[in-house]
């Protein structure tokens, strides 16, 4: 199956629930609107998979050094917000403000590390200045996506859609940054041993900044695909996200602690969550719904991992 | 020695709160300089605003204080079930009145009962599997909301007049909310300073292992802290729905962010260890000044947020600065 | 060596360390040229801790100086990193894997900075490493770490220092502790072959009959100083004890006891409450078991059996980590978790943290609220819910002088106060809670004399009162305050002595006795090749409590700070 690709590398139990949950949702999702296997189908599904599968890859990256990150969501809607509107009127403008979105990651991871601050209070101050941004560009739902932006969700690949290989790229590319990557190894250090790290010479305060930028990154991918698939920009469509990428890369199988995390998990997981929202809505489900799905299989994906902890310490002891 | 303990401890003052500095001192002085500050662009000292926003800063001030309790167990416990709870006690109770008077005690005790029953939860998902207290209470709050909407949350419920009525009656903008939260607060001060619980709690957050081995029942605390924030959301959110004459969706959105704010504006570390009940509650004053402050300058609500979003993370950096990194 | 000698790898001259007015080393000279083994023994106290923190820049020492080769090391720039510019690869007790990661990911991480090499190269360099130091051990360098038991992991850890790219001295601290006899003979073995190259290595242990045959030369130290140098294939073990555990200058009464004059049988073995009772006093005998503890195994205990009375202060000697915080832990557990064996204790238990920092102390709290939370289950101080603090001011009052606590007031930060302050307010937690029986984990460690005194005679006072005090002291010359010591060795104990049998020089001697464990345990670490390469996790079998289960958290000592600030 062409779902494999996304499968490489992962090991770990929890990034096979998560392909298990995805495939099961997929097929689900397919029972119900046959119409969702064609190419067009897929491509309406899938679009609005990529702001979560980028946002949850962004939450990823901060846990993965042992941070937490409140403000995703709005930082995904203000990202949304510029590219609605600047990035349309004047392209360089936008684009300078999207890199200092970057920057403002480092700066928060910055923050955190210098000054020894958690993780949760910095990132909770910041999502109200990016909410507080976005307000103020763009008080209520309006603005314009860029054509060339727009292009990118609706253009027609080989065989597949578009989207599918976005988010098949988005997770190789995301694997390998944790696992192939040089300096990956560095992150994972950072989440698990830091006095190993530093005693190897490595400096803790670049590998932070450097989660930090790249989930800033993701970030600002993810909103930029906001942009692409609602075409318009409103900062209060994101709020929702940041609880919801928790939910993902719980059930994608990170750690919160421990630096393991699984990349191709998180994506899997993020597809499937968007696919159930998918479905709950053609289903005719009121949207308030997602959320209480979401914490059902938030609690059901816990669950199993925790029993099947259970089990192989007691089979272990046998 | 030549001076003996017994003149040495006359001297020094028994302190009433964990830290010999007072901690409320800054977080007051903000909001009254906050207040004169709106008076001073609205041109007028008016009470009245003051009043305004400690009634409304006085819900938050109820949860926040149960946030509090949960932070200050340590490693990394927060309580991000909160403004489910609140809504699913609002939604309890008022499906429990049916919008008549008659039920309400027995209505206002369900929905307390179903405050207590998500902190139940919450403790059980942390001591048990022994989950993040952040996913754990997520996965709660999810399952809030869950209930929420099987109670016919898509609308508004309404709830019992009396209710209202009692939560509305205001003098001067202040309504019989905040002297019944005063009694909570001094409640749970008398309990954080008075009594073994509090000094089990205060030793918790500052090291686990340490408190274990000075015979702290860890986990019986641990779930003790979510049921009391439990049962604060609930009582907020029952209060609260009748001060705004409904229970819907969403009215306790900001309520989660509002709770954190307080604590850290009050100077409180996040860390654990410590806690400041007037501290945190001058923490939700201020705040709420500043919000007033904002509005009354004509800022858009996006200037507020950024607002409210540096001064947390600059009070952070500094009371984190003050204690030294740990 | 009056100065260093150009051929010296390594050479350090008349290094002192002080901490406060506690003189930690005093004067140490010490040297190695390269290919050569230095075997470094000394009880505990003597100072080889320290010393190995001073050569690995983590600490700079009081005064003194030290080289490499002709390079003088300059102590305010010197630190770990530059130990390892200089080919100095130091194999903690304490370990510095990720575990999140293959163990060729951990080669990647730590020798990352030097260069940066493929997956294929690191992979077979960390299986040369492993194949060379610890042939046929099949651990897979594609292996998860966590996945491995404690001792692969320590083959691991060592393998991988082996690596670096210019070692010229490789110091190794306590490295077979973890091991099973096979992997230390592997070791050994190896050593042997890499010194040939110029390698020099300094090897650390208790474990006598590994350092001797192996070592080109011993140095023995004690109190501080190096008290014997010689050739280590030509010194006979009952030699070593000697010069390890010599006359002790605080006790001239005692000296090393020939064998003869011994009152009980030096044979190791389980000391059970009949044939302690054969020891004591008559009058010990009508006195009641308050702990008692048959047969007892967990974590690195095998079979330990031992009594504490009313009234009686216990002593627990003998090295570090010889299983004496495992049976304190035991017992304040009263033997919940104990894979065999039997714990009981009548009464309430008060224990005392030998990690001030990391077990003991509340650092934002003050001297009166430290000593509080040991109060507070009193039924006097707690009244309907409600603290009543003029009790606790009283008992606060009464400790604080009892323990002569130095502070301007009760009022004041823990953290403000010495080390010996601190300790001392962790005993008056402890005694504030007026428990039946009290544990002491090394409550003397990193104190200066005076706080000793204090602590000796605050624990007899407690005596006098009925507790039963179980005390575990690296303070090999100071338990005459006890009524019994039992002395373990490698998890058993290998001898009690009571009375006037309680010398320093004869609990040195039973802390170096052979458990009746010299069979090695079997197959301490016995992977197998998974389907992709990988080791597979042991199965942790119930009935033998000396393995360790995979994911269990490697149960080392702590490597706490000497000093007493």
């Amino acid at each position: 199956m062409l779902r494999q690709g996304k499968r490489s590398g992962a090991r770990s139990s929890g990034a096979w629930t998560a392909a298990l949950l995805l495939v099961a949702i997929a097929a689900t999702t397919v029972i119900l609107q046959p119409n969702s296997a064609s190419s067009n189908g897929a491509e309406l599904l899938l679009g609005p998979a990529l702001p979560l599968v980028f946002a949850s890859l962004a939450q990823m990256l901060i846990i993965l050094v042992g941070d937490f990150d409140l403000s995703v969501g709005y930082a995904v809607g203000l990202v949304n917000v510029i590219s609605a509107t600047l990035l349309a009127t004047d392209v360089w403008l936008g684009v300078l403000v999207l890199c200092a979105m970057v920057l403002a990651y480092v700066g928060m991871g910055a923050i955190v590390e210098i000054f020894r601050v958690p993780a949760i209070v910095v990132t909770l101050g910041a999502s109200f200045i990016w909410l507080g941004i976005g307000l103020t560009v763009q008080p209520v739902p309006g603005g314009t996506a860029p054509n060339w932006l727009l292009q990118v969700t609706s253009a027609s690949w080989p065989v597949l859609p578009e989207t599918f290989y976005i988010v098949v790229a988005g997770a190789f590319f995301s694997w390998w940054l944790v696992k192939r990557w040089r300096y990956g190894i560095v992150l994972r250090g950072l989440g698990n041993n830091r006095s190993a790290l530093v005693s190897s010479g490595w400096s803790v305060l670049r590998a932070r900044l450097y989660a930090y930028a790249l989930a800033g990154a993701m970030v600002v991918i993810a909103g930029m695909f906001t942009t692409s698939v609602t075409t318009s920009a409103d900062i209060n469509a994101s709020a929702t996200l940041t609880l919801t990428t928790f939910a993902v890369v719980v059930i994608g199988g990170c750690r919160f602690q421990g630096g393991l995390v699984e990349p191709p998990g998180v994506v899997a997981a993020a597809v499937a969550i968007s696919l159930l929202a998918s479905t709950l809505t053609f289903l005719n489900v009121a949207p308030a719904w997602d959320t209480a799905v979401e914490g059902l299989v938030l609690v059901a994906a816990v669950s199993t991992k925790w029993v099947a902890e259970q089990v192989r310490a007691r089979v272990g002891s046998r | 020695m030549t001076v003996s303990a017994t003149e040495l401890l006359s001297r020094a003052k028994r302190p009433q709160v964990d830290l010999s500095r007072a901690r409320w001192a800054f977080p007051l002085g903000a909001t009254v300089l906050l207040w004169f500050v709106a008076s001073g662009i609205s041109g007028h000292l008016s009470l009245d605003l003051l009043l305004d926003n400690v009634t409304l800063a006085s819900f938050v001030g109820l949860v926040a204080v149960g946030q509090m309790v949960v932070v200050a167990t340590g490693d990394g416990a927060f309580d991000l079930s909160i403004p489910y709870v609140m809504t699913l006690a609002a939604f309890v109770s008022a499906a429990v009145c049916n919008g008549q008077d008659g039920n309400l005690p027995f209505a206002i005790l369900a929905g307390l009962a179903a405050g207590l029953g998500a902190g139940l939860l919450n403790g059980a998902l942390v001591t048990g599997p022994g989950l993040p207290p952040i996913v754990a209470t997520l996965a709660t709050g999810y399952i809030a909301y869950t209930a929420i909407l099987l109670m016919g949350g898509g609308a508004q419920l309404a709830v019992a007049p009396a209710l209202t009525n009692f939560a509305q009656q205001s003098w001067h903008g202040l309504t019989l909310a905040v002297p019944a939260a005063v009694v909570i607060w001094v409640l749970i001060a008398v309990v954080r300073g008075e009594t073994r619980y509090g000094v089990y709690l205060h030793a918790m957050g500052q090291n686990r292992t340490a408190a274990a081995l000075a015979a702290v029942p860890v986990k019986a605390m641990v779930v003790s802290t979510f049921l009391l924030s439990g049962l604060l959301a609930a009582i907020a959110g029952v209060f609260l729905s009748g001060y705004v004459g409904g229970a819907f969706p969403d009215m306790a959105d900001p309520y989660l962010i509002a709770s954190v704010a307080a604590i850290v504006v009050g100077g409180t570390s996040v860390r654990g260890g410590e806690s400041a009940i007037a501290a945190t509650l001058f923490g939700a004053t201020t705040m709420e000044l500043l919000t007033a402050v904002l509005e009354l300058s004509g800022a858009g609500a996006g200037v507020q947020d950024i607002a409210e979003g540096t001064v947390i993370i600059v009070v952070v950096i500094a009371v984190t600065g003050r204690s030294g990194a740990r | 060596m009056s100065e260093p000698s150009t051929r010296a790898v390594l050479s350090m001259a008349g290094i002192v360390k002080l901490y406060g007015t506690n003189k930690v080393l005093s004067g140490v000279d010490f040297s190695i040229v390269p290919g050569e083994i230095v075997g470094l023994v000394g009880a505990n106290g003597a100072g080889k801790t320290t010393l190995l923190r001073i050569l690995s820049g983590i600490i700079p020492p009081s005064g003194g100086t030290m080289a490499f080769g002709t390079q003088n090391v300059t102590f305010g720039a010197y630190n770990p990193m530059e130990a390892w510019k200089h080919g100095v690869a130091m194999v903690h007790q304490g370990l510095s894997l990720c575990t999140n990661m293959a163990v060729w990911e951990n080669w990647s991480l730590r020798y990352g900075r030097v260069a940066w090499k493929k997956k294929r190269t690191r992979v077979a360099e960390a299986e040369q490493a492993l194949e060379r130091t610890f042939p046929a051990s099949n651990i897979s360098p594609l292996a998860s770490v966590a996945e491995l038991s404690l001792a692969q992991r320590q083959m691991v850890e060592i393998a991988r220092a082996t690596s670096h790219p210019w070692l010229k001295l490789l110091v190794l601290d306590e490295p077979t502790s973890a091991l099973s006899g096979e992997s230390s003979i592997k070791l050994r073995n190896w050593l042997k072959q890499v010194v040939t190259r110029d390698v020099s290595a300094i090897y650390v242990t208790h474990k006598l009959d590994e350092i001797l045959g192996l070592a080109d030369r011993l140095v023995v130290l004690r109190n501080g100083a190096v008290c014997w140098t010689g050739d280590g294939h030509h010194v006979s073990r009952s030699q070593l004890v000697e010069e390890l555990g010599g006359r002790v200058l605080d006790n001239p009464a005692t000296g090393p006891l020939p064998e003869s004059q011994a009152q009980r049988p030096t044979s190791p073995g389980v000391v059970g409450p009949t044939s302690g009772s054969a020891m004591d006093d008559k009058s010990h005998g009508e006195k009641s078991v308050v702990v008692g503890v048959e047969g007892l195994c967990a974590k690195t205990l095998r079979d330990v059996s031992l009594v504490a009375r009313a009234g009686e202060i216990i002593g627990l000697a003998g090295l570090e980590g010889a299983g004496q915080r495992d049976l304190l832990q035991a017992v304040l557990k009263r033997g919940r978790g104990a894979a065999r064996g039997r714990v009981s204790v009548t009464g309430s238990i008060a224990y005392v943290a030998g990690d001030r920092d990391g077990e003991g102390t509340f650092a934002l709290w003050d001297i009166y609220r430290n000593i509080l939370i040991g109060a507070i289950r009193l039924k006097r101080v707690v009244r309907a819910s409600l603290i009543r603090w003029r009790h606790v001011d009283a008992l606060v009052e009464r400790w604080f002088a009892a323990l002569d606590i130095t502070a301007d007031n009760p009022k004041v930060n823990i953290r403000a106060l010495s080390g010996g302050n601190q300790q001392k307010v962790l005993l008056a937690r402890a005694f504030a809670s007026e428990s039946r029986v009290l544990l002491l984990d090394d409550p003397t460690r990193g104190v200066d004399v005076g706080t000793k005194a204090a602590v000796y005679a605050a624990l007899e006072d407690q005596r006098a009162s009925g507790r039963t005090i179980i005390v575990y002291s690296t303070e090999d010359a100071e338990f005459h305050y006890c009524d019994r010591v039992y002395v373990f060795a490698e998890g058993c104990i290998s001898g009690e002595l009571a009375g006037a049998d309680i010398s320093g020089s004869e609990i040195i001697r039973l802390s170096y006795e052979h458990g009746p464990t010299t069979a090695e345990p079997p197959t301490n670490e016995r992977p197998a090749r998974g389907a992709h390469g990988r080791t597979v996790g042991r199965l942790r079998r119930i009935s033998d409590p000396t393995k360790t289960s995979p994911g269990q958290e490697p149960s080392r000592r702590n490597y706490r700070h000497y000093e007493p600030h």
